[in-house]
């Protein structure tokens, strides 16, 4: 079983002490995603479908809406993990980096010495402080550039994402993206809402993909877990009250999705979350 | 008179600062007044003096070289005690940098603290987008409110001093012309920053006092200032480390030539056509030359040395170096990624 040690939310995203032993199902989300090894077994990250290594040598970077899932290697021991959500915005104004909002060159980063020290900082004031120190966000800035600037980096054999992957985005889907967010507690069928969007049900797929990245079934479940993890986090609505609002007939599926999407049990989850939301 | 408005508040003239620093300090009564060793600065602070008569200017002296966290905290109790938030920085990097950390810590405490920079020197004049301190990583500090360029306080600099700097700052803007971040204007800025350098800085070292050179020295000095928006990387990484070991006689900016013409053959395939354009630039347009041999011809042409060897660095040291490049935060603004191994190579390459 897997279990989240220590949760912060704050004006940059999440980040998340996990020891994970537990694969995940295929999810994205609209964070920039960092995953470092910080001790236990070796594992695998599986990123647009292709395995990618986790160990104390390699962590990944996973771009926003990038479709992915943890994948364990050895299911006896857990690994811990420093798992960060990085929000585009955040970074952008703690960076100045003009472009790119947060998409990562490569879905490797090489833990020389200085990332190596960041994460260690970094999980060290998360597990200690859940995030309250006045430190944190400052090294959790230096480490997310640190591990950005490196996947942006040349290296010979290196592979380096096409730089600009998704672009314009055609109206019928921009609709559809629009429709998906205002329904999300009422049933939602994504025929009715290709059809709202004046596409065919396999067109809208198709187009989707192409455009976004991702198939809408993983889109709207990304919007799930957001909302949830939200009102999770604000500690005013029972957990069952919150998975029945977005749709879920019943507390054990809400708790089931929840655990493959994000982990950790949703209840587990509101535990752990200690820093503010903003 | 010129007032630009890129990024900060910068006027830029001769006699600037009788002309514009009265103007800019006009609501304060009394002010800090940070200052360092810089070469020409009791002139310019002479000048600041007089133009500043009704100001009350209590002064401090901040060590030389890179500014530092422990300084800025000693500043802090200063400030407190003091009780003014108005601070002018007379002098060079170590000045201006400090007071933009200390503006930076005084930000973070929920405080407000008006910056005016007076530059003495040949640098980012307090432009560029991050401050390294001595004792810790980069960091993106606020640019000073105000920036009183005035290029006549490099009439009192020794040549050999604006040769070395005014090198290190054209290869800041070469390094952040090549660096893979995308910022379509201060890559235009970078450029220009080496046109006017390699046009004029021959100039001013061939006929010292040359007002027109100087001018435009200084003027190449803030364009590429203005360019750090964008992080420099490798050469930076590299050079730091030596720094401190550096026989007398020589300067940090020495080091950059040689350095920079190793890096930018070990870049090459990760640059592209960028270093042709510079390389272009450096020529002035003569022929097709490497940025590297072009870097090294102009160092030439300027008497500055070309290989580690000529400044006399011991090369049984490369591997500390190298270690301590590859793990710098600077060398992860090189568009290559950098490991000891790489940083090794490139040592020997520049000696």
């Amino acid at each position: 079983m897997s279990v989240a040690h220590a949760v912060a939310h704050g004006a940059f995203g999440r980040a998340c002490l996990y020891e994970l032993d537990r694969p995940m199902v295929p999810h994205a989300h609209r964070e920039g995603h960092l995953i470092f090894h910080v001790r236990g077994p070796a594992a695998k990250v599986v990123i647009d479908g292709r395995a990618y290594p986790l160990n104390p040598f390699e962590a990944t970077a996973i771009s926003p809406w990038q479709p992915h899932y943890f994948l364990p290697v050895d299911q006896r021991v857990p690994t811990l993990t420093l798992v960060l959500y990085i929000r585009p915005g955040w970074f952008v104004e703690a960076s100045g980096q003009a472009s790119e909002i947060l998409r990562f060159g490569r879905p490797t980063v090489s833990m020389d010495d200085q990332i190596g020290r960041l994460v260690a900082e970094t999980a060290r004031l998360l597990a200690a402080h859940r995030g309250d120190d006045g430190n944190f966000e400052d090294r959790l800035g230096a480490l997310t550039q640190a591990a950005f600037d490196q996947t942006w980096q040349w290296q010979a054999g290196g592979r380096a994402e096409e730089r600009a992957r998704f672009g314009f985005r055609d109206f019928r889907i921009r609709r559809a993206i629009n429709l998906l967010g205002e329904t999300l507690s009422e049933p939602i069928d994504l025929g009715t809402i290709s059809r709202a969007a004046g596409l065919s049900r396999p067109h809208f797929f198709k187009l989707f993909r192409e455009q976004v990245g991702l198939p809408p079934t993983l889109y709207l479940n990304a919007l799930r877990m957001e909302r949830a993890i939200e009102r999770l986090a604000r500690g005013e609505e029972t957990v069952s009250e919150i998975g029945l609002d977005l749709g879920f007939a019943t507390p054990a599926s809400f708790s089931r999705f929840f655990i493959a999407n994000g982990v950790v049990p949703p209840s587990a989850y509101r535990r752990s979350v200690l820093g503010a939301v903003h | 008179m010129t007032l630009i408005g890129y990024l900060t508040r910068t006027h830029f003239a001769e006699a600037a600062i009788e002309d514009a620093l009265p103007e800019e300090t006009g609501a304060f009564s009394n002010a800090l007044l940070l200052t360092d060793a810089e070469p020409g600065v009791e002139a310019a602070l002479d000048r600041v003096r007089e133009a500043l008569g009704r100001v009350a200017l209590t002064v401090r002296n901040v060590p030389a070289g890179a500014p530092s966290r422990t300084e800025t905290r000693a500043l802090l109790v200063w400030l407190h005690e003091t009780g003014t938030n108005a601070l002018l920085a007379v002098g060079g990097e170590a000045a201006i940098g400090q007071a933009r950390l200390l503006a930076a810590e005084v930000s973070r405490q929920g405080g407000r603290l008006t910056v005016i920079a007076v530059p003495v020197g040949v640098f980012d004049l307090g432009l560029g987008r991050h401050v390294r301190p001595r004792d810790g990583r980069p960091a993106i500090c606020p640019r000073p409110d105000r920036v009183i360029v005035d290029p006549t306080v490099l009439e009192h600099a020794p040549i050999r001093r604006i040769a070395a700097s005014a090198m290190e700052i054209m290869v800041h803007a070469i390094e952040a012309y090549a660096s893979p971040s995308y910022n379509p204007p201060a890559d235009g800025l970078a450029l220009e920053a080496v046109r006017r350098m390699t046009r004029w800085l021959p100039v001013v070292l061939g006929a010292p006092g040359h007002r027109e050179g100087l001018r435009e020295v200084m003027a190449a000095a803030m364009t590429a200032g203005l360019a750090l928006e964008k992080a420099v990387g490798g050469v930076d990484a590299l050079a730091l480390p030596i720094e401190p070991e550096l026989r007398a006689g020589f300067l940090p900016g020495d080091l950059h030539a040689p350095l920079l013409a190793a890096v930018a053959d070990f870049n090459a395939q990760a640059v592209g056509d960028r270093y042709a354009a510079l390389a272009t630039t450096l020529a002035s347009g003569q022929g097709p030359v490497s940025l590297s041999t072009g870097i090294s011809a102009f160092a030439r042409g300027i008497g500055l040395p070309m290989s580690l060897r000529e400044i006399g660095i011991d090369r049984d040291r490369f591997d500390r170096f190298a270690e301590m490049a590859a793990n710098d935060p600077a060398a992860l603004a090189n568009p290559r990624r950098l490991t000891p191994g790489d940083c090794r190579q490139i040592l020997e390459a520049a000696w």
